[in-house]
């Protein structure tokens, strides 16, 4: 987090000293004029626009990456900044690591008597498991007993009863004590209470025999629900003659993580402004949580839940929450020194203090001895109803397994870092070369070196070409191991490979185009490698965690203080005629698309487009409200016997209401939901969708048009929709044999109850051809030809499934569960993806046909629209297709004044049902293993089924336009136009919607 | 790797060159190659402010010229 605002600060420094240069250029061209001023704000306005994709090896961690920034004078001495980021991260990251003697070790399959678990065994587990495991609830029920619930419990484990069976060899004689089970010839935990020598054998053996120290290690990974950082960031700065000084602030949102953070910098040139010194602070505030619980993870993904040590599953809320918080305190200083005419020179110092919480809230290790196997034996007779065991006084860490804890790091961090850098320019290559090298240290006894080197290279036809390469290595933390085989007097722990001893080597490229003054075009890849053995010196911490990532990036400026010549070879005079031909103040209301054309060759304009709307309130069936006693019909809510009308019979509506909304899928299986109804509903829905535009007029008959963009979708859902009929009729609560739908009998809530949904992606790609079929002074016709490529995601996933439990007991006739116990993890990857609804593309190529009349006569102008959007294909690679649009539109407006105009609009669309669906899960083929990797989606929500999507809408708008018809601004044009629902008549159940709007910037060059 | 033991060598000897140029009197005048965007400090902030949030949140150090962050990129 302090490495943000030092970032900020050197971002400000840097700046700061790029205009400096700029500024002394602007006078050595102004000879003799060379007390011309300073640092000075940018001209105009700039922005970026970048996006990367982020992949590691193995499967591990994707995170797409948004940037955009922009940069405005306010005066010839302030100028502010804004910037925002937005990463979306899903995957699979380690979690622990483990003696790999730890890992795959035989289930137990010979010395029990029990045929139940036997057959278990043989039909569903794999066989063998870790016996270090996260994989579910953890309770002292499941570190050591009710043998055979958990593949937690060590006596699952081939290795425990081989310690028994030792202690039986040699101790024949203790036969009668031990509950040795004569006639079965066998150990048969169903009827014994063990003697404490007996357990403690079966403990020993398998804690303590099976990890010789010097084992290789192995790592465990944990899969990470989609999720998303936003990172708005605001900046100031004031420039004074020879000093600049910068205040800067932001927050990092995450849902485990939020930052806020501000730095202040203050630089000073002297020295015939060869020399630049700077100073800054910055500070930042964390809250610190993780994700859990039954609203986040269902049983099997992700680390595991603690209970408390006296908990049995079910009966209690986990415990695991965290909710906490780190402070970060930093200061640097910098010099910037020019050398010579081609070299300049520049060092920092850098000193930060972190204190609070800084462990990594989801890492794990593995600590042998922090619980002794006589602590063990406790916990386990607490299991067998002796006394409670002591927790905190077995240990302080939390416990999430079998030697498995949470990782411990110190509460206090002070970092240094020293770095030194020189740009040297190649007059015989017009090259610039950038040398870089940093120190780092820090009281974890963490040493690191970087070294980093770039070329920049100018090439023909605007092009510049970037290599680079990186090298670092640093040192281990002092409480790092892969795996730790005896306690650490200081309590401290990690495992997390971010602060083992390794190395890397990163190398890019990078290339850049110019077009024109106005727009650079970037784009390059990095493929970055991590490696013990890539460490300076020797003493890596080993192999098992080497990864490799690549990230490819693109990205766009924009210099707005390059006017008219955007694309090169600008006219200025034919850039001043359009504002008197093209008469902004007539165009339509900023909702509708495609709705006007540029009327000269050569004409580009770029814009920005944002439409939000809005749904919620009540649920509709048809054009009607729903109660949510209706659209949990068939759960546990009989039709409200008040609600029936005189005579006795429920009302057709009623009838026709039931299990209508979710009606599951077949007549049986897990997709089933017929006596359930709905368990959520949504509660609200936010769609937002970012456009950009690109327009270019080759001829004054013809348009081009491309918009790729982003869409960001919000949805929550209400609280359980059921109401438990009686005191004693938990049940109603539960699942029954078909569905696990909620954690236990005993909870209150289903586990998407309260549930928020976020999907923030690229969405599909617009391209569009716009043709004029007539045109005269007061009347325009044309026609829109193009379509959108499916470049969206129609697989936003949900969460991820590592395992289920595989229930106790297969009916034979309905591949389905027949007992309500439940089994041990069956190790599946099912990706449960979000709704239809949610998905950021269609999927399909579409075509969109659009017919627009423009009309105008002095200030009143008018027009209408008729538009569709058709399917190409019958599905998406997801099962199915959206259904087609139809909308017609007319709108009405006046100019008021040369630079402001109103409209008003009216809208009817028509949208189609979905055809197909999302794929179903085949549960019988997860359970008899001939497909453990599949895709699906929930069926709990009237929002999972396509029979409730499409409708009709009727809406009526309001918008207004502004343009500065002449001044630094000719050429901008923003609208706003908000659109109010006025009847919906919607297919199946859906949610009301309550409005939308739209934002438009354009600017025409 | 040996050839990562040979980088801070190389690294002493650029010093060296660069040094060896000593801080003779540069005019205004003389700096136009100085003011080129590829020689400022940070040609392409957007990007570095991408790869470094990306190393922050893969290796141990934070801070000095080459960094950048925000959020905990714990994953």
């Amino acid at each position: 987090m302090d490495a943000l605002i030092l970032e900020v600060v050197v971002a400000v420094i840097k700046l700061g000293k790029n205009r400096t240069l700029a500024a002394l250029t602007t006078a050595a061209l102004s000879l003799p004029g060379l007390d011309a001023g300073a640092a000075v704000p940018v001209a105009n306005a700039q922005g970026n626009v970048a996006y990367g994709n982020y992949q590691e090896s193995g499967n591990r961690m994707n995170v797409q990456i948004y940037h955009v920034d922009g940069i405005v004078s306010l005066t010839d001495r302030i100028e502010l900044a804004f910037s925002y980021d937005r990463d979306t991260y899903t995957g699979a990251s380690p979690a622990y690591s483990m003696p790999a003697t730890m890992a795959n070790q035989s289930y137990d399959t010979t010395g029990l008597s029990s045929s139940y678990y036997q057959n278990q065994v043989d039909a569903h587990l794999p066989t063998s498991a870790d016996v270090i495991s996260s994989a579910s609830t953890v309770s002292t029920q499941t570190l050591m007993g009710t043998y055979p619930s958990s593949t937690s419990g060590l006596p699952n484990f081939q290795s425990y009863w081989n310690g028994l069976e030792a202690l039986y060899q040699t101790n024949p004689g203790h036969y009668d004590a031990l509950y040795f089970d004569p006639v079965a010839g066998t150990f048969d935990t169903n009827t014994m209470v063990q003697s404490k020598e007996f357990v403690m054998a079966g403990i020993n053996n398998a804690l303590n025999s099976v990890v010789p120290t010097g084992t290789q290690t192995i790592q465990r990974f944990q899969t990470q629900p989609l999720e998303t950082r936003t990172q708005p960031t605001f900046g100031a700065k004031y420039y004074f003659d020879n000093s600049t000084l910068g205040l800067s602030g932001g927050q990092s949102d995450e849902p485990d993580y939020v930052s806020t953070f501000g730095a202040i910098n203050f630089s000073h040139e002297f020295n015939e402004k060869k020399t630049t010194v700077s100073a800054g602070y910055n500070v930042a505030n964390n809250a610190i949580y993780r994700n859990e619980g039954m609203s986040m993870a269902p049983p099997g993904v992700g680390l595991g839940m603690v209970m408390p040590p006296d908990c049995t599953g079910g009966k209690c809320m986990p415990t695991s929450h965290l909710n906490t918080s780190s402070m970060f305190n930093g200061m640097n200083l910098g010099l910037t020194q020019v050398l010579a005419k081609n070299t300049l020179f520049n060092a920092s110092a850098g000193y930060t203090n972190q204190s609070g919480f800084l462990s990594n809230p989801y890492k794990a290790v593995y600590i042998r001895g922090e619980v002794t196997p006589e602590e063990y034996y406790q916990l386990y007779e607490s299991t067998q109803g002796g006394p409670k065991a002591d927790w905190s006084s077995i240990t302080k860490l939390d416990m999430l397994g079998l030697d498995l804890f949470r990782e411990n790091r110190p509460k206090e961090r002070n970092q240094f870092n020293l770095s030194t850098g020189v740009n040297q320019y190649i007059p015989a290559l017009d090259a610039s070369l950038h040398f870089d090298y940093r120190f780092y240290h820090d009281d974890w006894k963490v040493n690191s070196h970087t070294f980093e080197f770039k070329w920049f290279q100018p090439l023909p036809f605007g092009i510049t070409a970037t290599p680079n390469v990186r090298y670092y290595s640093q040192s281990q933390a002092d409480f790092f191991a892969p795996y730790f085989l005896a306690q650490r007097a200081d309590n401290h722990y990690s495992s997390d490979y971010r602060l083992s001893a390794f190395g890397s080597l990163n190398g890019g490229l990078t290339l850049s185009k110019k077009l024109g003054k106005g727009i650079t075009l970037e784009a390059g890849y990095d493929y970055y490698m991590h490696a013990s053995d890539l460490k300076l010196g020797d003493g890596g911490s080993g192999s098992y965690a080497d990864f490799n990532y690549y990230m490819a990036h693109a990205g766009i400026n924009v210099d707005l203080s390059a006017p008219a010549s955007l694309f090169g070879g600008g006219d200025s005079n034919s850039h001043e005629h359009h504002h008197h031909h093209t008469h902004f103040g007539s165009l339509p209301p900023a909702g509708v698309m495609f709705g006007h054309m540029m009327h000269q060759s050569n004409d580009v304009m770029i814009g920005y487009m944002y439409m939000n709307s809005q749904q919620g309130g009540n649920m509709l069936h048809g054009g009607q409200t729903v109660s949510d006693a209706l659209l949990a019909q068939g759960a546990s809510i009989p039709i409200d016997p008040g609600s029936i009308p005189a005579g006795g019979f429920p009302t057709t509506q009623q009838i026709a209401g039931l299990n209508d909304a979710c009606p599951g899928y077949g007549a049986a299986g897990i997709n089933k939901f017929t006596d359930f109804g709905c368990l959520v509903k949504p509660t609200s829905m936010v769609m937002g969708m970012h456009m950009f535009d690109i327009m270019y007029a080759p001829t004054d008959w013809l348009n081009l048009m491309v918009m790729p963009q982003l869409v960001d979708m919000k949805m929550s859902m209400s609280g359980d929709l059921r109401t438990p009929m009686g005191q004693n009729q938990s049940m109603d609560w539960m699942n029954s044999s078909t569905v696990n739908e909620v954690m236990s009998p005993t909870d209150a809530n289903s586990m998407y109850a309260g549930m928020n949904h976020n999907v923030f992606d690229l969405g599909d790609t617009i391209a569009m051809t716009l043709i004029k079929l007539f045109d005269n002074p007061n009347h325009h016709l044309h026609v829109g030809i193009g379509g959108s490529a499916p470049t969206g995601s129609v697989s936003e996933v949900h969460y991820q499934v590592a395992s289920v439990p595989v229930p106790g007991g297969i009916n034979p006739n309905t591949g389905l569960p027949g007992s309500s116990m439940m089994g041990p993890f069956y190790p599946v990857n099912i990706k449960v993806l979000q709704d239809i609804g949610m998905q950021a593309g269609s999927g399909t190529w579409d075509f969109k046909p659009s017919l627009t009349y423009n009309g105008q006569i002095e200030d009143a102008f008018w027009g209408a629209q008729y538009s569709s959007v058709n399917r190409f294909q019958d599905h998406n690679k997801s099962g199915y297709a959206l259904g087609d649009t139809y909308q017609a539109t007319t709108w009405a407006g006046y100019s008021m004044f040369n630079w402001v105009s109103a409209t008003v609009r009216g809208v009817y669309t028509q949208q189609n049902k979905v055809r197909g669906d999302l794929y179903q899960i085949q549960a019988s083929q997860i359970l008899d293993g001939t497909n453990t990797d599949q895709t699906g989606h929930d069926t709990v929500s009237p929002v999972n089924y396509p029979q409730n999507t499409g409708g009709h809408y009727w809406d009526v708008g309001l918008g207004v336009r502004m343009m500065a018809p002449n001044g630094a601004f000719a050429g901008h044009t923003v609208s706003f136009e908000w659109l109010q629902p006025v009847k919906d008549v919607v297919n199946g159940y859906q949610l009301e919607r309550t409005g939308s709007f739209a934002v438009n910037w354009s600017y025409m060059f | 790797m040996r050839v990562c033991r040979i980088l801070p060598k190389l690294l002493l000897l650029l010093i060296g060159v660069v040094g060896s140029q000593g801080c003779s009197s540069v005019a205004a005048w003389e700096r136009g190659n100085l003011a080129k965007k590829e020689m400022a400090l940070d040609p392409n902030p957007n990007l570095s402010h991408i790869r470094d949030h990306i190393f922050t949140s893969r290796e141990a150090s934070q801070g000095g010229r080459a960094n950048s962050g925000g959020g905990c990129g714990c994953n």
